[in-house]
């Protein structure tokens, strides 16, 4: 008897100790190994490599990770897809037009992915969903507004992205592999292939940061921010979610000062631990760095503040270590 | 004069026509059963004979046949695809019950399940997953306000990392 309650409270321990650390025990190495073994495999037989890429492994976690890291590295960004997808959400058209139009570019977005393993974002979520079910791993497409520096900043917002969310030991996750699988370098149109693991299981408290779904459920938070505050708020870069940065104040990313009085930007992150914090103020053709010196405000609060010596319209960077993690436009009177 | 006293041979006589009696009767009901099995065999039999399956899968919303579609018997690893006509034929004869599953990226997948009714030769449609295809990808640039040339900013900021 004794011994079946102290088997149960030790089974209890271990699944809140799961769930409270959740994967941090997984290593992921072999589902990444196994992952590189079918390179290019043809998408003709889904279930073929959803089992290829599952069976050897022992843990849904595991699972998963081999075919997130499998979609990652087989298929690459489609630029004339993005571009012809981009350029038509900003022309106006009839809804009969808008259609058609639609209807042909889901073609193409799936006979290219069939075909060039190549896609757009909607590509991505689909293969990641049938992969997963065919795995016995249930999994969704969530479609919403996707936030990037040339995305979503300000106005009325389009639905422009889709990611998924993932039900891992009936717990659901968020994923995005788009943006895990590497990025269309805007200067020089090229795509660069890059796996980012900030975009596997992440946190959904920062997910939030850059994906606002459609449905709300799919926040998977129960402090849901509004569209216009999503819309509105600085810009936050990958960076941010990886080092987990939020900033409390400001809370806009176009945001007003005054010429000689210094604007504070509020943490709620110990910055100690960066080397390097700098302000990257374009104005201009001029970019200009800072550094500004951390203050300590209270047991969970940190500041730094820069002062405005012109009137003028400027782009405020804040970057730790070298990484962007956020921007605003600041207009200085 | 035969009397009808006791004789020994004949109640073995008696007995063993009886056995030859008891022996045609088990041998007719044989006979009966096995006329029974076999009919009720032929009867399943002719319900569902086995049969080659062939076909062609096309696109439901602009007719365009399909190079490609992996069918696949439901349960097994048994399947074949589709040539650039679209046409298949399974390799494997199939029975009542049987269940084949079409599946193609983009596409829903479909199920069919073979019935006595199946003609040899099947047209299968194949429509378009219907969720909203939406097409945003990576994009690590930093923001630049868009009066000033988008590239020459992004490079500055390069220049300045």
């Amino acid at each position: 008897m004794r011994s079946t309650i102290t088997i149960g409270l030790i089974l209890i321990f271990t699944f809140a100790l799961a769930q409270l650390e959740d994967f941090n025990h997984v290593n992921f190495k072999k589902a990444d190994s196994i992952a590189g073994l079918f390179s290019k495999h043809p998408l003709t037989d889904l279930q073929s490599l959803a089992n290829k890429l599952t069976q050897p492994l022992p843990t849904e976690a595991e699972k998963f990770r081999s075919i997130f890291i499998w979609v990652c590295q087989n298929i690459d960004n489609d630029q004339a897809l993005f571009y012809r997808f981009k350029y038509h959400s900003q022309r106006k058209s009839s809804d009969a037009t808008h259609e058609r139009w639609l209807a042909r570019y889901k073609a193409d977005v799936f006979r290219t992915l069939r075909e060039d393993h190549r896609t757009t974002c909607s590509g991505y979520a689909y293969l990641i969903r049938e992969l997963a079910s065919r795995a016995g791993m249930p999994s969704t497409i969530i479609n919403g507004y996707g936030r990037t520096a040339h995305a979503n900043v300000g106005g009325e917002g389009s639905i422009n992205h889709a990611w998924n969310a993932i039900q891992l030991n009936n717990k659901w996750y968020l994923c995005d592999a788009t943006w895990a699988s590497g990025w269309i370098d805007g200067d020089k149109h090229v795509y660069l292939k890059r796996f980012d693991d900030t975009y596997f299981l992440t946190d959904p408290k920062l997910f939030a940061l850059n994906h606002f779904p459609e449905d709300s459920n799919w926040f998977l938070i129960d402090d849901k921010p509004t569209l216009d505050h999503f819309l509105n708020q600085p810009i936050p870069y990958a960076a941010t979610l990886r080092l987990k940065v939020s900033i409390k104040s400001p809370e806009q990313f176009s945001i007003k000062a005054s010429k000689g009085e210094p604007l504070h930007f509020r943490f709620d992150q110990n910055l100690k631990n960066v080397e390097r914090i700098e302000f990257k103020i374009v104005e201009a053709s001029e970019v200009r760095s800072y550094f500004p010196e951390i203050k300590s405000l209270c047991e969970k609060e940190w500041s730094i503040s820069h002062t405005f010596q012109s009137r003028g319209v400027r782009t405020l960077h804040i970057s730790l270590d070298n990484n962007f993690v956020y921007s605003y436009q600041v207009t200085v009177r | 004069m035969k009397t009808n006293t006791y004789n020994p041979n004949s109640v073995i006589q008696s007995e063993c026509l009886s056995n030859i009696f008891d022996n045609r009767v088990s041998r007719l009901i044989s006979f009966l059963t096995l006329v029974f099995v076999l009919t009720a065999t032929n009867s399943i039999t002719a319900q569902s004979p086995d049969k080659t399956v062939k076909g062609v899968v096309t696109q439901a919303e602009d007719g365009e046949q399909l190079a490609g579609v992996h069918i696949q018997l439901k349960g097994t690893t048994l399947g074949t695809i589709t040539d650039a006509g679209g046409k298949f034929t399974f390799p494997q004869r199939l029975k009542a019950q049987d269940v084949l599953v079409f599946s193609f990226v983009g596409l829903k997948t479909q199920e069919l399940t073979i019935t006595e009714t199946t003609p040899e030769f099947i047209d299968i449609q194949m429509t378009y997953e219907d969720f909203t295809i939406v097409g945003e990808l990576g994009d690590d640039g930093v923001f630049t306000a868009r009066k000033r040339p988008l590239s020459w900013v992004f490079n500055a900021l390069k220049r300045n990392k």
